[in-house]
């Protein structure tokens, strides 16, 4: 058996899931405030009232107090996702799914959520169809589920760099795209950096070439793992960047993924049997 | 046999289920799905135009003459609410587009309800500016400001929802 088949003496799809679980637990806890307040701001009222998954399946208006609640219960089946085994475990997973569009769908609008938020339902469903994810964290285990989350984290990149150069052809990064779309954020925005940084052209460009290599290419880390720590690092600094020059805190729901690239650079880099002793 | 097509399903289940994941994703990247939650992530993909980086922003305005941008809690907000107006049209120089005055009055009275009492207590009115970009010969950008409307706050605005 190759490793993508299996991971022998280390369970990584359990301790991804766990970890995943814990940080959502986390970021979705100290997230509870600013819903409250994003309810309740009514200048937000002009955000659709409900989403649709898919565009087409609608959600049921939970009003402000359903979703406050919902937001609970996720937390709560996050939390007995990671001390549950077996046929609880899965039925937690599951539910997590189904609750998470109730949770997020009035808040959808909010800026850290649009988006952001739409790897969550896909981690939990890749976790869920796992068949190792329920097992001790020392136990043999499969690596392709890994693999497809890597897989699911890739297409955010992948997708978007497809995005531009469908449009644009390859003058996106050549020319003032990303310069103007910076000045045009300023406009309506505090956004001081990002004023600063569109009066010049020369590094506008310079950034708008990294930012559609690291996404053009980030699919590399499927198939050359020991590639996974450079996009780890390479990732952290993209979103970093956007965080700090545009208010766009990908970061904030993604770093639970890059949690899991981060396990995932260890599994490659280090002997399997000190990994596993680590997590015993 | 059953035993056989069980070994055959879990040793092919994971590879078909990535294979699966691959396509769907695939699928949506190339067909540019900008749905929930499987989505294309179209985010700063267009290119923008001078003329495009525009728009109009509210701001508050004093007793005492004195403008102050509105800066409400959640980021983004201003921009929606630029394309909220923009949508409902807007009057430029040239612009052939009339606004539709009550779509306007009822963002002007959203953007009111979410006014602190101290903002209320200063703001004389709201005003619609649009923010207009230029560049030189140079490649230098500049931004033009024109008021557009100027919408008064009530003195007892405090409630409206």
């Amino acid at each position: 058996m190759t490793p993508f088949f299996e991971t022998v003496g280390i369970n990584l799809t359990a301790i991804a899931a766990d970890i995943y679980c814990l940080y959502l637990i986390i970021i979705l806890a100290a997230s509870l405030r600013v819903h409250h307040r994003f309810l309740y701001y009514p200048p937000t009222a002009i955000y659709p009232r409900a989403s649709r998954i898919m565009r087409r399946v609608p959600v049921p208006d939970l009003g402000n107090i359903g979703t406050l609640i919902f937001q609970i219960l996720l937390i709560v089946l996050l939390l007995a996702a990671i001390f549950t085994d077996d046929l609880l475990n899965r039925f937690c997973l599951a539910g997590a799914i189904i609750v998470y569009f109730g949770a997020f769908s009035k808040v959808e609008g909010l800026e850290t959520n649009r988006r952001q938020t739409y790897l969550i339902p896909i981690y939990l469903f890749i976790f869920l169809m796992s068949p190792s994810v329920s097992s001790p964290w020392n136990s043999d285990g499969v690596y392709w589920p890994i693999w497809a989350l890597k897989l699911a984290l890739c297409q955010i990149y992948v997708s978007a760099a497809v995005q531009k150069i469908r449009l644009n052809g390859d003058s996106w990064a050549g020319q003032d795209s990303f310069r103007m779309h910076l000045h045009r954020l300023a406009l309506f925005e505090k956004l001081p950096l990002a004023e600063k940084l569109s009066a010049y052209p020369v590094i506008c460009r310079l950034m708008g070439r990294f930012i559609i290599i690291l996404q053009s290419s980030f699919w590399l880390i499927l198939i050359l793992p020991w590639a996974t720590p450079i996009y780890f690092v390479a990732g952290l600094i993209f979103h970093l960047g956007t965080a700090i020059f545009m208010r766009i805190y990908y970061l904030k729901y993604i770093c639970g993924a890059y949690a899991i690239l981060l396990l995932d650079s260890l599994y490659w880099w280090m002997p399997a049997e000190r990994l596993g002793a680590w997590f015993a | 046999m059953i035993e056989t097509i069980q070994n055959l399903a879990s040793a092919y289940y994971g590879p078909i289920f990535c294979l699966g994941l691959l396509v769907v994703f695939a699928w949506i990247s190339w067909r540019g799905s900008n749905g929930w939650p499987l989505n294309c992530y179209p985010m700063f993909a267009r290119q923008i135009s001078v003329e495009e980086a525009s728009g109009v922003r509210l701001a508050l305005k004093n007793p005492d003459g004195t403008i102050s941008w509105w800066n409400p809690p959640f980021h983004r907000l201003v921009w929606r609410f630029n394309l909220e107006f923009q949508k409902a049209g807007i009057n430029r120089i040239n612009d052939e587009v009339e606004p539709n005055k009550d779509v306007h009055s009822k963002l002007f009275e959203r953007v009111i309800s979410g006014l602190t009492d101290k903002e209320l207590a200063e703001t004389e009115a709201l005003l619609l500016i649009f923010r207009e970009t230029s560049m030189d010969s140079h490649g230098n950008l500049s931004v033009a400001d024109a008021i557009l409307a100027s919408y008064p706050v009530p003195v007892f605005s405090a409630g409206v929802s």
